[in-house]
């Protein structure tokens, strides 16, 4: 055989090698990524995204987000604070008293109190409910307020 | 096939060292039988090279530290014979130009003979499992990239070396002198 004509089939021979190997590897990245996606929307219907803020308003006036947390479907609020901070608490009879977010604590004249926001009026909407008693919906977001305790004014 | 004594000799030698590194404890889809199929091939001819693969495929699925082979035996025998076969045919267009060139031609080949032993041995597994064959392959794609890249080496690293060994006998001088 020539020696061009070898090297041609070599090359070939070589080319074909990759070719297979790199479409057969890709083609087992696209299959693993269509059963990650499958998974991912079996996932989505037992899981919710709620977005969380900690407002932390008259302590230091800084606010913390944590947008999309994943939190399993049926959660409550006090469930989804422990998820993204540190939180100290006293139960009282079937309630859960706040009385920290990361070691921020409640005062004689200030304290943690929970907001949600209202899609409909774009607007923070006071709430009476117990953290542990609310039951978070898909998409929600809450924030938790650092305020003096006679206050109405929503979170800034 | 007719083999002189000596030869015959060769073949045994070869068959017993390859069945005693088939059969030892080893990572998966990391062998040097392809590698010594070949080289058979190359010094003994299509025929021996084919009976080579063949024999030792056979009593490596009989006896193989990953267990009994079952159905996909003949399938690795017919990949395993085919390497031996492409061993044959490489001789027959002769081992020419310089050692690295060798080299280079000999880990190409290494790599093209192990990914058709896989695709055989892949439609094997499809056909048995009733699976689709690009399943099967796709599946064990990560093996048989590790079954490639180690035979790659293998054949580029070793084929040469192993060949100037066996030159002091008279097949593999008439080959390497083409």
């Amino acid at each position: 055989m020539q020696t061009t004509k070898r090297t041609l089939v070599f090359t070939v021979l070589a080319l074909t090698v990759w070719a297979i190997s790199t479409t057969a590897y890709a083609s087992y990245y696209y299959t693993k990524y269509k059963q990650l996606e499958h998974t991912l929307g079996t996932m989505q219907s037992l899981v919710l995204k709620v977005n969380i803020l900690i407002d932390y308003g008259e302590w230091n006036e800084t606010q913390e987000w944590h947008n999309a947390t994943l939190v399993p479907a049926g959660s409550t609020l006090f469930n989804a604070t422990l998820a993204v901070a540190k939180v100290d608490s006293t139960p009282w009879g079937e309630y859960m008293l706040i009385n920290s977010i990361n070691g921020v604590e409640n005062s004689q004249d200030t304290g943690w109190i929970w907001w949600i926001w209202d899609n409909s009026t774009s607007q923070w909407k006071p709430t009476l409910e117990a953290a542990n008693k609310y039951v978070l919906a898909d998409g929600e977001t809450i924030c938790w307020n650092y305020q003096n305790w006679a206050s109405t004014s929503p979170p800034s | 096939m007719r083999l002189q004594t000596r030869q015959l000799a060769l073949f045994c030698a070869l068959a017993a060292a390859s069945i005693g590194i088939q059969l030892t404890p080893r990572p998966p889809n990391i062998e040097s039988t392809s590698l010594i199929t070949f080289f058979v091939g190359v010094v003994l001819g299509c025929p021996a090279g084919g009976f080579f693969g063949t024999l030792v495929m056979l009593v490596n699925g009989f006896l193989s530290p990953w267990g009994f082979a079952g159905l996909i035996m003949p399938f690795q025998i017919v990949g395993m014979s085919l390497i031996g076969v492409a061993g044959g045919i490489f001789r027959r267009y002769g081992i020419t130009g310089s050692a690295t060139r060798t080299v280079f031609e000999s880990a190409i080949l290494g790599s093209f003979l192990t990914l058709v032993y896989d695709i055989i041995t892949n439609v094997g597994v499809a056909l048995i499992t009733n699976v689709p064959i690009v399943f099967a392959f796709i599946t064990g794609v990560t093996f048989s990239l590790m079954h490639i890249a180690s035979n790659t080496l293998l054949f580029g690293l070793a084929f040469t070396p192993l060949l100037k060994t066996f030159k002091t006998f008279g097949e593999v001088r008439k080959i390497a002198d083409n």
